[in-house]
C-alpha cells in the first residue's frame, strides 16, 4: 500500500517534471518566433540607398574636360565641356560659334552622348537609368541650369557623385541599378 | 526512509530541469550568436569587396598620372593621359610591366565614337579608325577599369599652332596574377 502511493507520487512528479519542460519549450518557441518576426522586419528593404561612387565621380572628372564642338566665339578653340558649364550658368542665352546653337542644349547633348557611351542603359544590363544635373546651389535652395535623364524611374540602389565647380555650380550624375 | 526518497527524486528532477534549461539557453543564445555574426560579416564583405574595388580602380587611375603617360604641362589637365607619350612608349613596356606590377594596360577611347578595333600607330587612332591602344600585355584578367581624359595634340587649334583635344576615355588595368 505505501508502496502503492510512493509510485503515485513518483508518476505525479514525473509528470509534473514533463509539464515544465514542455512549458520551457514552449516559451523557448515564443521568443524564437518573435526573434524570427523581428528580423525579418528589420532585413526588409528600407527605403533607397543613396552611395557615393568612385566611378561616377572619375566620369565627372574626365567629362570635364572633354572638348567639344561649340566655341564661344568666332576667335576661341573649340571649348571644354567645363568651359560650356560656366559660360551657360553665367547666361543661358549664350550661343555656340559658327552654329548658333544654345549652349546649355550643347551641355545637354554632348553630356548625353557621353553618359550613353560610356555605360549600357536597358532593362536587362546592370545599369537601369541615370540623372544628370548642373545645379547652382542658393542660401534658399539648388536653382537647377541644366537636368535631364532616362525615362526610367529611380531603382532603390543609386550610385551617385558631384563635382563641384566654381561659383556654387555643382555638376551631379545618379545612375540607377 | 520514504521522505529521504521522495526528496531525493524531487531534487533530481530540480537538477533536471535545471540541466535542460541551461542546455536550452545556450543553444538559443549560441543561434542569436550565429544570425548576428553571419549578418556582421555578410557587412564586412560587401565593404571589403567596395574597397577592394576602389583601390583596383585607383591603381587603374594612378596609370594616368605617371611620369611616362602622364600630361606634362601644369596648365593642362593634371589627370589626363598623354597619348602622343602612350603610342612612343608602346613598344618599350616591358620593364613597366615589373615596375607597375601589371599583367594588361589597354587605353580605351569612349568618345568621340570610333571603329572598335586596337590601334597599331598613331595616325590610325588619329582618323579614328581605332580606339583601342594595348601597352602592356594580351590577355585581360579580372581587369579594372578608371575613366581618364585622354590627350591628342591637334596641330589646327590656337590658330595652326597647335593644342590639345581631350577625349572620354577610359584605363584599363589588371593586376599582375600572384
Amino acid at each position: 500500500m505505501s508502496s502503492g502511493k510512493s509510485m503515485s507520487r513518483l508518476n505525479a512528479y514525473k509528470k509534473k517534471g514533463q509539464e515544465e519542460m514542455v512549458g520551457f519549450v514552449a516559451i523557448m518557441l515564443v521568443v524564437a518566433i518573435a526573434f524570427l518576426i523581428f528580423l525579418g522586419i528589420y532585413l526588409r528593404k528600407g527605403p533607397s540607398t543613396e552611395v557615393e561612387n568612385f566611378e561616377i565621380s572619375q566620369f565627372l572628372e574626365s567629362s570635364f574636360e572633354v572638348t567639344t564642338d561649340c566655341r564661344l566665339s568666332s576667335t576661341r578653340d573649340p571649348s571644354d565641356m567645363g568651359e560650356l558649364i560656366r559660360s551657360c550658368s553665367a547666361n543661358s542665352a549664350n550661343t555656340c560659334y559658327p552654329s548658333g546653337k544654345e549652349v546649355c542644349d550643347e551641355v545637354k547633348e554632348s553630356m548625353m552622348v557621353l553618359i550613353e557611351s560610356s555605360w549600357n542603359f536597358n532593362e536587362t544590363s546592370p545599369e537601369k537609368g541615370y540623372l544628370f544635373a548642373v545645379k547652382r546651389e542658393t542660401n534658399l535652395s539648388d536653382q537647377g541650369i541644366v537636368s535631364f535623364g532616362s525615362s526610367t524611374p529611380p531603382t532603390s540602389n543609386i550610385r551617385s557623385a558631384e563635382k563641384p565647380l566654381p561659383g556654387g555650380i555643382i555638376m551631379y550624375l545618379e545612375i540607377y541599378s | 526512509m520514504r521522505e529521504v526518497l521522495v526528496r531525493s527524486i524531487k531534487a533530481q528532477m530540480k537538477i533536471q530541469e535545471m540541466a535542460f534549461m541551461l542546455v536550452a539557453v545556450m543553444i538559443f543564445f549560441g543561434m542569436v550568436a550565429l544570425v548576428y555574426f553571419s549578418i556582421t560579416l555578410a557587412n564586412v564583405r560587401s565593404q571589403a569587396a567596395s574597397l577592394g574595388d576602389q583601390e583596383a580602380q585607383a591603381l587603374a587611375r594612378q596609370m594616368a598620372t605617371t611620369p611616362e603617360l602622364g600630361l606634362a604641362s601644369s596648365t593642362d589637365c593634371a589627370n589626363c593621359v598623354d597619348m602622343e607619350k602612350a603610342f612612343a612608349f608602346k613598344d618599350q613596356t616591358d620593364i613597366y610591366k615589373k615596375l607597375w606590377n601589371i599583367d594588361y594596360l589597354m587605353l580605351e577611347r569612349v568618345y568621340p565614337a570610333s571603329d572598335e578595333k586596337i590601334c597599331a600607330a598613331a595616325f590610325e587612332y588619329r582618323e579614328q579608325k581605332c580606339n583601342q591602344l594595348v601597352l602592356i600585355g594580351s590577355q585581360p584578367y579580372a581587369t579594372k577599369t578608371a575613366f581618364v581624359a585622354l590627350a591628342i595634340w591637334d596641330p589646327s587649334l590656337r590658330n595652326g599652332n597647335g593644342g590639345w583635344k581631350y577625349e572620354l576615355g577610359k584605363v584599363h588595368v589588371s593586376p599582375k596574377r600572384i
